[in-house]
């Protein structure tokens, strides 16, 4: 297993985070003078350090180390060690490695004292099934003999029964622990009671509308294809299904501009919808009859057809005659996969993060796996025993791309605590992603890699985290960005690190950022497709204005450093000093910042006022000078008003660095507002120094009266009046606590911290830690 | 007859004894098919074995004739009788699936010969106190959905390729041979030992009993566990076998649908789950520590 290095005092091996291992040490006085023939007992550590040999806290998964760790340890007295105390004596320690750990130090043993013996075993324990149940009854039946056999071959004392009881103790305390930290959680059934939730589908729409009314002409589309194509055009056209016994009176009245061909075997939404049944494309590439009166009529009509190939490029040969009648192909992929199509453009394939948003309307629930992927736990035996096997999370398996009979897979599967949904449609696929924590995907699957990654990046913009069952064929980028599991019991410890909030938001937020970047249509996406693009110039990178007033021009440097580093490049910075003067040193400014000085007598209002006001973004940002910000907060704030159409978007603050003690907290109460839209009382917050919103003359201004509320105040306002407003992820921006707490505007009492659940995590800053991936 | 040589052929060695000749016919029709030629190796006497003149190529050896009663070694003793061929060990009291023998043939021409194959596989911890630790035990009866690596190969269901291993036991008649011998023999040669994939109760026994990764009424520590706790069991060792296997034959890990986790740990790094602690782990050191408490009690 892993790698063993011993130094001077202290052994190292290499871990994988998140894995429970076993240690196994022996110790052994080295004089024989000591306690005699008796056993005695010694301290010593175990420490997890990172990539870049940084001490890991073992309160990072929360709040308090999962496994308890013995103070001391039965030492054997000097001598010649036999089998029978060799085996008595060896103890046997369960470590849990911390997120992030690559290494194990193990050391500070006492001087009198040899190391005897020191093993490191990785474990493959299903600790929420059966197995974990009878890990207790094993360690039950270990302790009890390496006593007896310590007793039959040592000369114990009464001194020692303290030690040999703890020798009993220990093993059940610690799997004790670990069994409640790898408990199984989750309920699906409150989510499909909803299912049918008129609020979502009304909400998807007000998305798609929201995004449309920003274009500057909205094209008119008759499409053919399928439900998750309509879906991503219905947030930049005015689409229609093309039907097949309508076609003549529809080309005849609705006055498209276009009609959108997807390369899919029928056309429409739900069973009873369906047509076009095989129109367009044959085995021998030839274009059907049906197909070819499509093409005849939009000619006759002066509507052009253009093809829109996604989904498995293998199937490109068979639409070889309806790429010949295209008056454009827009493939979706690489060039070289279509080739046989000669696509006119070919785009990224892509999600549309309106359709598949972060805007979900209730608190996201805990601990829940979806598996769309039936087809393939019916084909695919080990992945059948997978999903079939009790994991952390609840399970639910759906099926995104083909039928299936939920009886023939109740049949299949013995668990019967897993939900199937078998009822299949777009609605439902856009209701079970943002719900699941965790989307499971076969890597050995039926179908193609192209149609995973659809389902990935679907998952990804929802707000969910897809993971690979295997190793993805080759070929597309996004799989091979996924976590991968090979086994029950690495995705009991992947699901394990995901109830961790910063490690599961790090991961989306890395995934979610990958996604806006390569998956999303882009201008000449659009125009290719559409003819033109709907949008305006510059509606991908819309100007972000960060707005930002202090007090202290002391924290001017840290101002600016937060601000260049950002990654998003359409920024501009207004930096209001509240002082009255610029400060003398000042540094040379960028065209894209700006500073003013207003009189200290302005409260904040007047002076985020004034610099939303000057401020030419789409969209203006509040960041407060001390806090820390991820240097992609900007971006993926614009990405957040892409998804969701919100008019407000903020944060939670859900980590205080407390630069007093050097502790990062985490406050519980909030984190169950990330990621969700904040539409019920009193869960409509968010932190004062992420306050965002849309440029608009209609919005509400800040109070020009309020000192110290000014913040919530303008939240509550925004509430009153109705505006939609997002509260993201809670580790892009860290609290920061001066050793003063004086020195803030928003005194934090210590009432405040024993009523919000806070929890120190970590003896550092756990920034840093996020900010590395 | 019995004193002539087979060369070059796919052999099937088995062993049976008076005991088990209500079985052995079973088996002998559902494998002799598919093998060239079957040695079959009789313990004790022949008197009353199940006449299979009708079946051509099995090759009766009766322990009165050779070197008596031998036990399960009889399936070893016949290998004598064989040059250059494809190996198959086989039990007495298994129904064979009719691609038994394909399926262990593609692995091993795969390799052009140089690996082995067994159906029971256990792999044991890097570490090993007693013979018996395992980290997993794969039985007869268990799936494997894709082929798998062990360290310890089952004898009695053991394909190989005599070109690349020869199992030379000096004394057959006082020796069990044992699963650690041939599987070190594997491992000196190179060969890495790959469990044969397989759906769950792909094979059938019949008659009796189940087959126990130990045995647990042994009150001492035999001569096997002074050998293996000298021996780096970890998974690193086995992997560079593994590896110089692959390059050797040329193959990649999917072209003989090589289990994902195990083909991306010799790609990459890591330990395969098979590879770590299971249940079985820490059952096997409570049954090592009350081993040695017996004896104890018993000094």
């Amino acid at each position: 297993m892993s790698k063993i290095q011993q130094q001077a005092g202290a052994v190292h091996f290499s871990v994988e985070p998140g894995r429970v291992y076993e240690l196994r040490v022996l110790f052994q006085r080295q004089e024989s003078y000591f306690n005699g023939g008796d056993l005695s007992s010694t301290s010593f550590r175990c420490s997890f350090y990172d990539d870049d040999g940084r001490k890991l806290d073992p309160r990072l998964e929360n709040g308090e180390p999962v496994v308890p760790f013995p103070e001391t340890v039965e030492v054997l007295p000097a001598g010649e060690l036999n089998d029978a105390l060799t085996a008595a004596g060896t103890v046997s320690i369960f470590l849990l490695a911390s997120p992030d750990a690559a290494r194990l130090e193990v050391d500070g043993w006492l001087e009198d004292v040899v190391l005897r013996r020191v093993y490191l075993h990785e474990t493959a324990i299903e600790w929420p099934g059966k197995q974990g149940q009878h890990m207790a009854k094993h360690f039950e039946e270990i302790a009890n003999a390496r006593v007896s056999l310590i007793r039959r071959e040592l000369d114990v004392t009464e001194a020692s029964e303290p030690i040999l009881s703890e020798m009993a103790a220990l093993p059940q305390r610690q799997i004790a622990a670990l069994r409640a930290y790898f408990k199984s959680g989750g309920d699906w059934q409150p989510l499909l009671d909803d299912l049918h939730d008129a609020d979502g589908r009304a909400d998807y729409r007000l998305r798609c509308e929201r995004l449309r009314s920003q274009a500057e002409r909205v094209p008119r589309v008759g499409f053919i294809g399928s439900e998750r194509g309509r879906e991503r055009l219905e947030g930049m056209a005015e689409v229609v299904w093309l039907r097949e016994a309508e076609l003549e009176d529809q080309l005849r009245y609705l006055d498209l501009d276009l009609i959108v061909v997807e390369t899919t075997a029928t056309s429409g939404a739900g069973a009873e919808d369906v047509d076009w049944q095989l129109a367009f494309s044959s085995l021998t590439g030839d274009l059907p009859e049906k197909g070819e009166a499509l093409f005849a009529a939009a000619e006759a009509a002066g509507v052009p057809v253009h093809l829109w190939a996604t989904g498995a490029p293998e199937k490109a040969v068979l639409w070889l005659g309806a790429a010949r009648r295209a008056h454009r192909i827009v493939a979706e992929g690489s060039r070289e996969e279509w080739s046989p199509l000669q696509p006119d453009h070919v785009a990224p394939r892509a999600t549309e993060p309106v359709a598949c948003s972060l805007a979900y309307l209730k608190e996201r629930p805990q601990d829940l796996m979806l598996v769309p992927a039936a087809s393939d736990i019916l084909q695919f035996p080990d992945f059948a025993a997978l999903v079939n096997a009790t994991s952390l999370y609840a399970t639910a398996i759906a099926e995104f791309h083909y039928k299936f009979a939920k009886t023939a897979l109740r049949g299949y599967l013995r668990n019967p605590e897993i939900l199937l949904i078998g009822e299949h449609n777009r609605t439902n696929e856009r209701a079970l992603l943002p719900a699941a924590r965790i989307v499971l995907l076969p890597a050995r699957s039926l179908r193609s890699d192209s149609e995973l990654a659809q389902t990935a990046m679907d998952a990804i913009a929802c707000g969910a985290i897809p993971v690979l069952y295997g190793t993805p064929r080759g070929g597309e980028a996004l799989l091979d960005a996924l976590d991968r599991v090979y086994s029950l019991p690495e995705l009991i410890e992947l699901q394990a690190l995901y109830r961790i909030t910063w490690v599961r938001e790090r991961q989306w937020r890395k995934l979610f950022r990958n996604v806006m970047r390569n998956h999303v249509w882009k201008s000449a996406d659009r125009a290719a497709l559409l003819g033109n693009d709907p949008f305006e110039a510059g509606f991908d990178t819309p100007r972000v204005s960060a707005v930002l007033v202090t007090k202290r021009p002391h924290l001017m440097k840290q101002c600016f450093e937060t601000f260049r580093r950002q990654s998003w490049e359409n920024k501009e910075l207004v930096l209001v000093f509240n002082t009255g003067v610029l400060p003398d040193d000042l540094p040379v400014l960028m065209e894209n910042e700006w500073v003013f000085a207003l009189p200290e007598a302005s409260n904040i209002g007047e002076c985020l006022n004034r610099g939303i006001g000057f401020g030419s973004g789409k969209y203006w940002v509040k960041m407060d000078d001390d806090d820390y910000y991820s240097e992609t907060y900007l971006e993926e704030t614009a990405y957040y008003y892409r998804s969701t159409q919100a008019d407000s978007v903020g944060r939670q603050s859900v980590f205080f660095y407390f630069d007093g003690n050097r502790v990062t907290s985490s406050r519980e109460k909030v984190r169950g507002r990330t990621q969700q839209l904040l539409r019920v009382a009193p869960k409509i917050h968010v932190a004062g120094a992420t306050l965002s919103a849309r440029a608009s003359q209609t919005l509400p201004l800040f109070s020009l009266s309020e000192r110290n509320s000014c913040d919530s105040n303008w939240i509550q306002r925004m509430v009153r009046d109705g505006w939609r407003i997002f509260g993201g992820d809670g580790t892009s921006m860290i609290v920061y606590r001066a050793p003063d707490e004086s020195s803030h505007t928003w005194k934090l009492s210590t009432a405040n911290q024993a009523a919000g659940g806070w929890s120190d995590i970590t003896q550092s800053n756990l920034f840093d830690r996020i900010e590395r991936s | 007859m019995t004193e002539t040589y087979v060369q070059n052929e796919t052999i099937g060695c088995m062993d049976t004894s008076p005991g088990r000749f209500d079985n052995v016919r079973q088996a002998v029709e559902s494998i002799a098919p598919q093998v060239d030629t079957l040695l079959l190796y009789v313990n004790e006497t022949t008197e009353g074995l199940p006449e299979f003149l009708q079946i051509d190529n099995v090759r009766v050896f009766d322990g009165r004739e050779h070197a008596g009663d031998l036990l399960a070694n009889g399936k070893f003793y016949v290998q004598r009788y064989a040059r250059n061929c494809r190996i198959l060990t086989l039990n007495d009291d298994v129904i064979y699936p009719v691609d038994y023998v394909e399926k262990n043939l593609d692995i091993l021409s795969a390799f052009d010969g140089r690996c082995a194959i067994t159906i029971e596989g256990g792999v044991l911890p890097e570490t090993v106190e007693w013979y018996y630790d395992r980290t997993h035990v794969i039985k007869y009866s268990d799936p494997v959905f894709q082929l798998q690596l062990c360290s310890i190969a089952g004898c009695d269901m053991f394909c190989f390729d005599q070109r690349w291993l020869t199992l030379e036991i000096d004394d057959l008649s006082t020796s069990a041979i044992n699963d650690l011998e041939i599987s070190l023999a594997a491992r000196h040669a190179g060969l890495p030992i790959w469990v044969l994939p397989r759906y769950q109760n792909w094979l059938r026994r019949v008659g009796v009993h189940d087959i126990s990764e130990h045995v647990s009424s042994s009150v001492e520590l035999t001569s096997f566990t002074c050998l293996a706790r000298e021996i780096d069991w970890s998974f690193e060792r086995y992997a560079e076998i593994a590896r110089n296997a692959l390059s050797q034959a040329g193959v990649s890990p999917e072209q003989i649908s090589m289990d994902p986790e195990l083909a991306a740990c010799l790609r990459h790094s890591g330990v395969p789950a098979l590879w770590r602690g299971s249940n079985a782990t820490y059952r096997i050191r409570g049954d090592y520590l009350n081993l040695l408490l017996q004896m104890q009690e018993d000094a």
